[in-house]
């Protein structure tokens, strides 16, 4: 008999702060970023969707439980519409405190070898949790160009990130 | 399945691709190793962005309408022993994150069973192995004091160093071969003992 719930249940116990804050600044709802989660990782073991060489086990919860919440937004699943729980999340955000303090310095200063352009449109995207439409409107762009643009900021963070040439 | 994701790979990452889409992707990737390694690299770049996020309050696992109750009744019966893996019992704490994640990925790709060692009372210990003998996770909860846990890998006994008394332990095994046997023993007597099932 195999138990794939005790993976879900191991990875939630493991990177559930981390997961939830994803879900959280995209849901601005402490039960339905918990709910985002705990449906990312349902989808990813009743699935059986990850295997190892698809590559770190974090980094792909993480892009899976975002997909998740901004799925949510889109497709107005919101909790407005649903019944509200009785029971309260144990879910506290901590506005003065980063997630990964050491990280967020590395990335912070990553972020600002960015040009500013790149650096805007992931701000704006990423942290402003702005649909890509709502950037092209803003900086009265084409969406095409936001999406290559954000792409390029990314992979050149990357490089940043890993030390390699931007 | 031959067309490369261009700026989708990283678009993807952020999930800014919609569902259809997004499902197209991941059939893709599975099969094209380049791009998967253009989506595994802006996946790790998109979690560096989350780590500036706020810390956040882990919850308790809720049960909840979205779980099937199979999944969740698993779940349940695994670690109804266990309060989590954060009393890891390895070799250092400075290994403990790392180790987990390779558990992690392990029992998440795998299909595995489970079984309850004996053991005295006020303690319990469980068994998780994947099917194909790749890796063996205990956990023990309510040990005593200097409880060394010993398994056996092609006919050779091997002892793995003392568990944490009494909170939740947890010891990963991998990369030596098959576990037969494995025996928890204190001061020289087997206190607990099962085999996996595979």
């Amino acid at each position: 008999m195999a138990f794939e719930g005790a993976g879900l249940e191991l990875a939630y116990r493991s990177h559930a702060r981390r997961l939830h804050a994803v879900a959280y600044h995209v849901l601005h709802d402490r039960h339905e970023a918990e709910d985002a989660v705990q449906a990312a990782l349902l989808r990813v073991w009743s699935s059986g969707s990850y295997q190892p060489e698809r590559g770190p086990l974090l980094p792909f919860l993480i892009a899976c439980v975002r997909r998740e919440a901004l799925d949510i937004v889109r497709g107005s699943k919101r909790r407005a519409e649903r019944e509200r729980r009785v029971a309260p999340p144990a879910l506290v955000p901590d506005p003065t405190a980063a997630l990964d303090p050491i990280e967020a310095q590395r990335v912070r200063a990553a972020l600002d070898r960015l040009s500013p352009l790149q650096r805007d449109v992931i701000v704006r995207a990423y942290y402003g949790g702005s649909t890509l439409a709502e950037v092209a409107h803003a900086l009265d762009v084409p969406l095409g160009t936001i999406k290559s643009r954000l792409a390029e900021a990314l992979r050149r963070l990357g490089n940043e990130l890993s030390g390699g040439t931007p | 399945m031959n067309d490369h994701l261009d700026d989708d790979a990283e678009l993807f990452a952020l999930g800014l691709t919609d569902p259809e889409r997004s499902t197209a992707i991941e059939a893709h990737i599975a099969g094209c190793a380049d791009c998967r390694a253009r989506v595994v690299a802006a996946e790790a770049a998109a979690a560096s962005l989350g780590a500036a996020l706020p810390a956040m309050t882990a919850a308790p696992l809720r049960q909840s309408s979205r779980w099937t109750s199979g999944l969740a009744a698993a779940a349940a019966v695994v670690f109804a022993a266990t309060t989590g893996i954060e009393g890891v019992a390895l070799h250092g704490a400075a290994q403990q994150g790392a180790r987990t994640d390779v558990a992690l990925g392990a029992v998440a790709a795998s299909h595995f069973g489970h079984t309850t060692l004996t053991s005295p009372p006020g303690s319990a210990v469980k068994v998780l192995y994947a099917r194909d003998g790749a890796w063996l996770y205990l956990i023990a909860d309510g040990l005593p004091a200097g409880v060394h846990a010993v398994v056996r890998q092609r006919g050779t006994q091997r002892d793995l160093g003392a568990l944490a008394a009494g909170k939740p332990a947890t010891l990963f095994v991998a990369g030596s071969g098959r576990v037969s046997d494995v025996t928890l023993v204190d001061g020289g007597r087997a206190i607990a003992h099962g085999r996996p099932a595979y």
